[in-house]
């Protein structure tokens, strides 16, 4: 592997990964410096990196790991939620209510705590199995059913997503 | 799929398509940021650098020891290796590093000029560096000389030392070389081990053993002595990636595992075994620690002790100052340092899990690990 190699993975996989991070984080510059933190580690070590089966999950390994280490550390002075950055709530027809709703649920989601929000993002947008989340985490399969279950019935508990009550899954293929 | 999964799923999606394209800022680091090379991957450097040694002489200023290395010692009547101040102790385990051809001890420099610090070690009676001629040199502060002279082939351009002790170690074309800093001369030249010339490798200096690295095994030499042991590998992907206080740390590539193993017979082996997916992994002085340039294990309970929670993240980490307190590199995109690739250096403590920024906004910078630089021949 040569450096020729790494290049056309950044440009390969950098948007990608800045999708994941800006889920995670729900903020551009904090998923930049995700991302970047991530691009240098593989990086510095890209011999190794692309010798294992798959460099980008590696990546994405180290944006979820650094994430949750700065959540630890910025959660006492961050506001993760930047309303500047979130579309205003729109009414009046139906595709602008599929919008205000959607901006809802991303409210929603975005005040979850970081290993919740971690495992939906994971869950709904990465389409992992617990297992490979459970992997990814470094926790139990278990702890990962209980923290996408407590993420899901407490985004219940918010009053304007209150109004769908069927009761949640697994989404198929997870186990 | 319900209904409020689909909901989930769908705002995700449409957030993930609303993120921002990707700044200039990480493409623009990612081609500037140096790179730590692997210590066995340097035939084609060390190929380049060899042909770049014959065409260029330095002079460089004799110290007060004697010749006994036979080394072939030359002189110039310039300043390089004096310090801004005089330097008392090297033995208080000061922050290192090097920047071009000035020597950073702390607060302290020595200007080395005109030579180019490709590799440095600290060691307790001054620093030893290789530089752009693949010649060794020592120097205190004091003035410099010239020690020895490095190959042309892999391994050839790293230099071993331990956390203490006045030894350094490397291999210079078909021999393994162990110099004394503080008595000036050289108390090792041994042929390196039979194998193939890409396995050879001066691995590790623990206290007064020298330990050297070839295809097959790994010789041991007692210094005191002069007399050789040799460790068969018991996994044959194994390198030697370190060695402190009789424990060594083998690193298998092939499977990402390092595993540490106690010199002392009675111990039940391995005393750590992990997958850490890393290489360039090191034993803190009395190996209570073993740290790869991201990850902190407490190597007894195999405990992931990273200081996840310091700010800013220590990303490699450099040397290790006492049994606790270690040396960090992070990269620092906020400075507003003109430098692309601006790198702070962090003191951590490993049993406190902590931090402090103790030099910000460095550029191109030689760590004190004695693997040379990359990019130095590039420049």
């Amino acid at each position: 592997m040569t450096e020729t190699d790494f290049d056309q993975f950044v440009s390969l996989r950098t948007e990608g990964l800045l999708r994941l991070a800006y889920l995670l984080c729900g903020d551009a510059h904090t998923a930049e410096d995700l991302v970047q933190e991530a691009l240098l580690r593989c990086h510095r070590r890209w011999e190794k990196v692309a010798r294992i089966a798959s460099p980008e999950a590696y990546a994405r390994r180290v944006v979820i790991n650094q994430h949750l280490s700065w959540r630890r550390r910025l959660s006492s002075t961050e506001l993760v939620i930047q309303p500047d950055h979130l579309p205003q709530r729109q009414s009046a027809t139906d595709v602008q209510e599929t919008f205000a709703d959607r901006d809802l649920t991303w409210r929603a989601i975005q005040q979850l705590p970081a290993r919740q929000r971690t495992v939906l993002v994971l869950r709904y947008y990465e389409d992992l199995p617990d297992a490979d989340i459970a992997d990814l985490l470094g926790s139990p399969v278990g702890t990962v059913r209980s923290l996408a279950a407590r993420a899901i019935a407490r985004l219940r508990t918010q009053p304007e997503l209150a109004d769908d009550t069927t009761p949640t899954s697994p989404p198929e293929g997870r186990a | 799929m319900n209904q409020f999964d689909e909901r989930i799923r769908s705002t995700l999606d449409r957030r993930a398509q609303d993120a921002p394209p990707a700044a200039p800022i990480i493409s623009r680091v990612l081609t500037r940021e140096p790179r730590r090379r692997n210590r066995r991957g340097w035939l084609a450097a060390a190929a380049v650098a060899a042909a770049t040694a014959a065409i260029v002489a330095v002079g460089v200023t004799q110290l007060g020891g004697d010749d006994s290395a036979g080394s072939g010692i030359a002189s110039s009547s310039n300043d390089s290796g004096i310090a801004s101040s005089p330097i008392e102790s090297f033995t208080q385990g000061r922050v290192t590093y090097a920047e071009e051809s000035t020597i950073h001890y702390g607060d302290q420099t020595i200007d080395v000029g005109p030579h180019k610090v490709m590799a440095l070690v600290p060691t307790d009676a001054g620093f030893v560096f290789v530089d752009a001629d693949l010649a060794v040199n020592f120097t205190d502060g004091r003035g410099l000389e010239q020690i020895g002279h490095t190959g042309g082939f892999t391994g050839d351009l790293v230099l071993a030392a331990d956390d203490t002790g006045p030894y350094v170690g490397w291999i210079d074309g078909g021999n393994a070389v162990v110099y004394d800093t503080a008595n000036r001369a050289e108390v090792l030249r041994e042929p390196v081990p039979a194998g193939a010339e890409a396995a050879r490798d001066m691995a590790a200096i623990d206290g007064d053993l020298a330990y050297v690295e070839g295809s097959d095994g790994v010789d041991v030499w007692d210094l005191t002595t002069q007399t050789k042991t040799t460790i068969t590998r018991t996994n044959p992907s194994d390198q030697l990636g370190d060695v402190a206080n009789g424990y060594l740390l083998w690193e298998d590539p092939n499977g990402s595992t390092s595993s540490v193993v106690s010199r002392n017979p009675k111990a039940e082996q391995p005393v750590f075994n992990k997958v850490i997916g890393e290489e360039e992994d090191q034993l803190s002085p009395d190996a209570t620690y073993v740290a790869s340039p991201i990850w902190l294990f407490d190597r007894a309970t195999q405990q992931d002790i990273t200081p996840r929670d310091a700010h800013p993240l220590p990303q490699a980490t450099l040397q290790w100052l006492d049994n606790d307190r270690y040396v960090a590199d992070t990269i620092n995109i906020h400075t507003s340092s003109p430098d692309p690739d601006p790198h702070d250096l962090l003191v951590c403590t490993a049993s406190a899990g902590t931090c402090t920024v103790v030099a910000e906004s460095l550029g191109y910078i030689t760590y004190p690990d004695g693997i040379a630089n990359e990019g130095a021949w590039e420049n």
